[in-house]
């Protein structure tokens, strides 16, 4: 009897393991090669920006893609960790977007771009404070509410420590995705960041975030910087670079941490290189997902 | 008032009211009529798009240029040879297929394959299938355009008609601008009634066109083989678009009347933009 239920609980999670996914981020420069290599991508991630929601042609013609491809729309200006209330018509312009296009789901950062009227053109980590966690949760409900359906939040990547922070990044993370009832998009190459940039241990972060509540995951790459007066390295996160190995080995982590699909959108802004080797980090990312999922398909099994 | 007792000035006046609220009712009857629902986005298929944008020379032409680009064909003076690789003497697309055969046979004379684009078998197809799903006019649509093209023209004609003859018939002989009018009014609703695409044609061309628009006149590589986003930019754009295919125009290839995609694209593209460290 216990030896069937088990056998039953790992089919049950071979089954959604066949069910992940892993795509690209959309970027024009790309569109031949990636419309070429459609077999070999599952999903596309679109960023939505304020250029795109003004932009009635473009809006269109992203329609008609989501009607071919399975698309994500990911803000990148909405600022829903500020301190501010988001401007209602910067978000009833992104409602319009996703409710035009009807994208699978829709996704921002855990950040703030603006401030007293300042565009900071960055993605900022607010102090992860209580205030914070109520401000970000209230955004984020709003935005929900105006778009109708529940963002995934992305953790991000700083070079400095939030000043004045009484609560650690996991903490910060895990109280806003319960308190806004909302998806957590996970970026494995921000974590991989601040964990070098601040020396903390990344699995000891998977261990802290409500990992149950991952829907999405990002994959990026980056480059050593030095500190202004020369006397440090940090890590940036810049998406120019190839996925490096850690970032492989924290997505197998959630994956055998993890029984939901999941979609891993592997993310690359620019210095775009051959087509071909961008569709080899795809497939990485497809095989360390079925590590982790064989780790805990044997979990179960044991 | 009876327009036809107008004086010369006041009718032409009147008259090119006329001409532009009929050429208007042309243009808006022909859009409402000809839109609809998109069918789906082939986003396999550039060739397709290539037809679609600028006819039979475009396709062949960005097939032309793909296989440039591939080293399938070597661009040698005035002529274009087949490569001596084997593996790249054949291609599972028809279109890029017939134009290796054509060159296989006829080396020496590229231009003539432009006069032979509409007669391939693929182009045919294209052009088949594009009528199906009304993104070209098809036979109907041919046939409903014509008619109110003719009822603009009658109608322009008629009234034209009617006042040379009560002006000749009240002895006036200043009536060179209305039949210029008349003639130039009657070409320009020929034209606007009868465009190679139809609104949804035009449509989906346009979509296409806005998710490749980074992909318009982009610099190409010269240490690696541009591959797919060279042929999407020659599809969709028009290979006179694209850069380095200087050697189409020493070829005569390039037939600026149907090598053009359309006047969209332009357009911010929806994403990218590299940034110092990104964070998210």
């Amino acid at each position: 009897m216990e030896a069937a239920a088990e056998e039953v609980a790992v089919v049950v999670v071979e089954d959604k393991m066949k069910k992940d996914r892993v795509g690209l981020g959309w970027r024009p420069e790309l569109a031949g090669s990636i419309f070429a290599s459609l077999d070999k991508i599952d999903v596309l991630e679109v960023l939505g920006n304020d250029r795109l929601t003004g932009d009635d042609q473009q809006k269109r013609a992203l329609k008609s893609l989501a009607r071919e491809v399975p698309i994500h729309i990911h803000g990148v200006d909405l600022g829903l960790a500020g301190a501010e209330k988001v401007d209602g018509n910067r978000l009833d312009r992104f409602a319009r977007l996703v409710n035009y296009v009807q994208p699978e789901a829709w996704s921002e950062h855990l950040a703030f771009v603006r401030a007293g009227g300042r565009e900071i053109g960055h993605l900022a980590a607010p102090p992860r404070t209580q205030e914070s966690v109520d401000c970000a949760v209230w955004n984020v409900t709003r935005a929900a509410k105006m778009v109708g359906a529940a963002p995934c939040m992305e953790n991000i990547a700083t070079l400095i420590q939030p000043p004045c922070s009484s609560l650690t990044e996991p903490q910060w993370i895990s109280q806003i995705i319960a308190d806004s009832e909302c998806g957590l998009l996970l970026d494995l190459h921000n974590v991989h960041a601040n964990a070098t940039n601040f020396g903390f241990d990344p699995l000891q972060f998977l261990a802290e975030i409500p990992l149950e509540r991952v829907r999405c995951i990002h994959i990026a790459g980056g480059k050593w910087i030095s500190s202004p007066d020369g006397s440090r390295q940090y890590l940036l996160d810049d998406h120019l670079h190839e996925t490096p190995q850690p970032v492989y080995e924290l997505l197998s982590e959630v994956a055998a941490r993890t029984e939901q699909p999941l979609t891993v959108i592997l993310e690359r802004d620019g210095a775009y290189p051959e087509m071909s080797l961008l569709l080899r980090e795809v497939e990485m990312a497809r095989a360390a997902m079925a590590i982790g999922r064989k780790r805990k398909v044997r979990q179960h099994a044991s | 008032m009876n327009p036809f007792d107008l004086r010369g000035p006041e009718f032409l006046v009147f008259y090119l009211l006329l001409l532009a609220a009929t050429l208007l009712a042309v243009v808006f009857l022909r859009r409402s009529r000809e839109s609809g629902l998109l069918p789906p986005q082939e986003l396999n298929d550039p060739y397709l798009y290539a037809f679609l944008a600028g006819g039979p020379g475009a396709a062949v032409n960005a097939a032309t240029m793909a296989l440039v680009d591939r080293g399938a064909l070597k661009v040698e003076k005035k002529t274009l040879t087949i490569s001596q690789d084997p593996a790249l003497q054949t291609s599972p697309v028809q279109i890029e297929r017939e134009v290796l055969d054509y060159f296989k046979r006829n080396f020496s004379t590229p231009r003539e394959l432009l006069n032979l684009a509409p007669k391939l078998n693929s182009c045919v197809e294209y052009d088949n299938r594009l009528r199906r799903q009304k993104l070209l006019p098809d036979t109907a649509i041919k046939q409903e355009r014509r008619s109110r093209v003719v009822k603009a023209v009658l109608l322009l004609l008629g009234v034209s008609i009617i006042k040379l003859f009560v002006a000749i018939a009240r002895g006036h002989k200043n009536i060179g601008f209305l039949i210029i009018l008349t003639v130039v009014g009657s070409l320009v609703a020929i034209v606007v009634g009868n465009p190679r695409r139809t609104t949804v044609g035009n449509d989906y061309l346009k979509n296409a066109q806005s998710l490749f628009s980074r992909l318009k006149g982009s610099p190409r590589r010269k240490d690696k083989p541009a591959g797919a986003d060279l042929l999407w930019a020659a599809a969709l754009f028009g290979v006179a678009t694209v850069p380095q295919v200087q050697y189409l125009r020493d070829l005569g290839m390039i037939d600026t009347s149907s090598s053009g995609g359309g006047d969209s694209g332009g357009g911010g593209g929806c994403g990218g933009g590299g940034c110092g460290g990104c964070g998210g």
